[in-house]
């Protein structure tokens, strides 16, 4: 007897073809299930950007700018004309995205950004709207919002101090 | 005849001990892909720790996986199609040794990803008796592969 008979390897095939049609299946409904339009992800990346850059993509009005940070921080002073869709607590970013839903989808760049850095919010955010479908590319400003506000860029502050 | 000859003989025939050992192994795979299954977001960053497969192919991975494992652990509890289900087993094996040695060798330390028994509380980071005990379920595996019959299952039914 040959240790793999020709009708296992058939079977063993039919099983794995079976076990991705099930799977694939039950991940379209799945809770936590992925959104496999990974065609998307490949066309449309994100690309980060210095403050210099976002200042001109804002002089131009060539681009629309999203705060992921958290609302108390974008209420305490943001880029002016500035959308906050915060990238947590999920729920509540969802919210925000359908809410300016139809000026995301203008035909203009999107700038997000965050803290700085090492903060990882304009990543989720820019990641989630992927997700959703979002097939341009998505500009971050590496530095974030505080180099914007060290090269004297107009910015909105909270009149409470 | 030797005693060990007569038992070896036995489990190679195919005895209600190959019968235990193919439902637990059943079992094991019915776990461990039910609790892979529940959130593949959880899931993926695991296989991405093993550096093994390519970033495009994780998600795919991540909910394909799960399914196979609980499709597996099916088959062999109810004993149908045994030879194929142990075979694709054994072979799912051998690719979760082959990635954990070669992480091992690369010096890495993460959770293996395997049974979740991080919920409670026993650590499964990849180590070397992580490899031992994958290797005894891989010699389960091809045990059940080469036994002859199947005791306790539907192929023997069939017979």
């Amino acid at each position: 007897m040959t240790l793999i008979d020709p009708k296992i390897l058939k079977e063993s095939l039919i099983i794995v073809l079976l076990s991705i049609g099930i799977a694939l299946t039950i991940n379209l409904f799945h809770p936590k299930g992925y959104i496999l339009i990974e065609k998307n992800r490949i066309k449309s990346k994100i690309i980060y950007i210095s403050g210099e850059e976002a200042k001109i993509k804002y002089d131009k009005g060539a681009a629309l700018f999203v705060d992921s940070r958290s609302a108390y921080e974008f209420m305490r002073g943001h880029i002016k004309g500035a959308l906050s869709v915060p990238a947590y607590p999920e729920s509540a970013s969802f919210n925000k995205i359908k809410k300016y839903f139809n000026r995301l989808q203008e035909p203009i760049e999107l700038v997000i950004y965050c803290t700085g850095r090492s903060c990882g919010t304009s990543k989720d955010l820019a990641d989630r709207l992927f997700g959703l479908g979002y097939k341009r590319h998505i500009y971050i400003i590496k530095e974030g919002y505080p180099k914007w506000v060290e090269l004297g860029y107009p910015v909105k502050e909270s009149e409470r101090r | 005849m030797s005693p060990y000859k007569e038992i070896i003989d036995n489990l190679l025939d195919g005895s209600i001990v190959t019968a235990i050992l193919r439902i637990i192994m059943g079992l094991l795979f019915l776990y461990s892909g039910y609790f892979k299954m529940i959130d593949p977001q959880v899931f993926a960053p695991v296989i991405s720790n093993y550096g093994i497969l390519p970033e495009l192919l994780i998600p795919y991975t991540a909910i394909i996986l799960p399914v196979l494992e609980l499709i597996l652990g099916a088959l062999l509890i109810i004993g149908y199609k045994v030879k194929a289900s142990s075979f694709l087993s054994l072979i799912l094996m051998i690719i979760f040794i082959t990635a954990v040695t070669v992480n091992l060798i690369k010096g890495n330390n993460f959770n293996c990803g395997c049974f979740e028994l991080g919920r409670f509380g026993i650590s499964e980071n990849i180590s070397i008796g992580l490899i031992v005990r994958d290797l005894i379920f891989a010699a389960i595996l091809a045990l059940l592969l080469i036994t002859k019959n199947s005791p306790f299952s539907i192929d023997s039914r069939k017979k």
